[in-house]
């Protein structure tokens, strides 16, 4: 266990551009949108302007948090930029973040490309920099606009994802009243081409034609309930946890469908399972962080409280912990 | 282990057809069967099967009852 660390401090983004199902219906006659709100739960979204990218949502975030907790640039000794929408293949967004900020010049900042595990991912990372001295704290910044990649025609994929940014401190706590659990992770690149962009590489042609989001909705979600409740009960499993000791569940906000069958699947009680997806929508690697903070918003996450989260997705990929908040 | 005729019947429910509808001549409601339908018809399945389906990522492409049959009875999860 991690005692002494906190990750109270989040804050989030979102571009002011949302797209209700109703205007979605409106523009696509042909569109049952209710159909697939029914399983998404999902009823808007927010979508980047033209010119707005996941470092310019990120670059926001960050100032809101600084803002809102008081905190000096110069403290910050690490940097985790989260995307797999990045303003450039080279150079890492985690560097113009920082000259954007005008942070340390001495700091630790890295780019990590992963989705919709990508929160708890580079929470592991900030862990342990933090541990072994390399940084006295580390921000952890989740940015994406997965928009840019989705077509106009693509009446799975237009209803579920939202772009957004969060930014999160991973810090020491002197209290000692905050604490990250050890870490379980999964790793399965058999599914690396049910949730795709090609195109987005070296790999397969640059044409901007070829870099269209592809999700094998069927495929994803068998992935989800085979390894997301194995996943749930190594982490309890290694925090000497079992499932009714943990007073809130932030799982990865995929869809209203996923969440209500991986809770009945495992056992959750339907109040400890967190979601605010109706009104935020699927947005990758922040979605963690956001519902952790709204969730500590309306009081259903408190000081002491202990929150498992776990992130799961495109790889396919997994990570979760335990928080004492 | 499901038997043949329950697992018309989960096609038919998820698909929101009348019982009946798959056994019948006319196969023009194939055509309700979108990637949404296919995930009801997963849903589904993974219930009446205790779990056992989600496991199995064959099923993720298998859009006829006949690839699902054979999968399932691949499995041991089919009678008959």
């Amino acid at each position: 266990m991690n005692t002494g660390l906190s990750i109270r401090k989040i804050s989030y983004h979102l571009p002011s551009k949302i797209e209700t199902n109703q205007q979605l219906e409106e523009h696509n006659k042909g569109w049952d949108v209710d159909k697939v709100a029914k399983k998404t739960g999902i009823l808007q979204r927010y979508i980047a302007a033209e010119d707005e990218t996941s470092l310019d949502l990120g670059y926001q975030a960050c100032n809101k948090l600084f803002q809102e907790f008081g905190i000096s640039i110069s403290e910050i000794s690490g940097l985790l930029f989260v995307s797999q929408s990045p303003d450039y293949a080279l150079p890492s967004s985690s560097c113009i973040l920082q000259e954007r900020l005008q942070l340390n010049q001495d700091i630790i900042a890295l780019d990590i490309n992963l989705g919709c595990s990508g929160f708890v991912n580079s929470l592991a990372v900030a862990t342990s920099l933090i541990n072994s001295n390399m940084a006295a704290n580390c921000l952890i910044v989740c940015a994406e606009t997965y928009s840019k990649f989705i077509d106009e025609e693509d009446r799975t994929n237009k209803l579920i994802f939202s772009d957004a940014a969060s930014a999160c401190l991973v810090e020491r706590d002197y209290n000692l009243m905050s604490t990250i659990g050890k870490f379980s992770f999964g790793c399965d690149g058999r599914g690396a081409n049910e949730l795709i962009v090609k195109g987005s590489g070296c790999r397969d042609s640059l044409s901007p034609f070829d870099q269209r989001l592809f999700m094998n909705g069927p495929a994803i979600l068998l992935f989800t309930l085979s390894q997301v409740p194995v996943l749930l009960s190594r982490t309890l499993k290694i925090n000497n946890l079992s499932l009714n000791d943990v007073d809130l569940f932030v799982f990865h906000q995929a869809s209203s469908l996923v969440l209500q069958l991986l809770a009945e699947k495992i056992g959750i009680e339907e109040s400890k399972m967190y979601s605010n997806l109706s009104m935020i929508g699927n947005t990758v690697s922040s979605s963690i962080p956001i519902a952790l903070k709204d969730a500590a918003l309306n009081g259903k996450l408190k000081h002491n409280d202990l929150v498992l989260i776990i992130g799961f997705g495109v790889g396919y990929s997994l990570g979760s912990t335990i928080i004492k908040w | 282990m499901i038997t043949e005729e329950k697992l018309i019947r989960i096609i038919e429910s998820s698909l929101e057809l009348e019982e009946g509808t798959v056994e019948s001549e006319d196969k023009g409601w194939y055509s309700l069967w979108d990637s949404l339908a296919h995930l009801s018809i997963l849903v589904a399945l993974d219930k009446a099967l205790d779990g056992k389906c989600s496991s199995i990522s064959e099923l993720s492409t298998a859009t006829s009852i006949t690839a699902i049959k054979n999968i399932l009875k691949l499995n041991n999860l089919l009678e008959g």
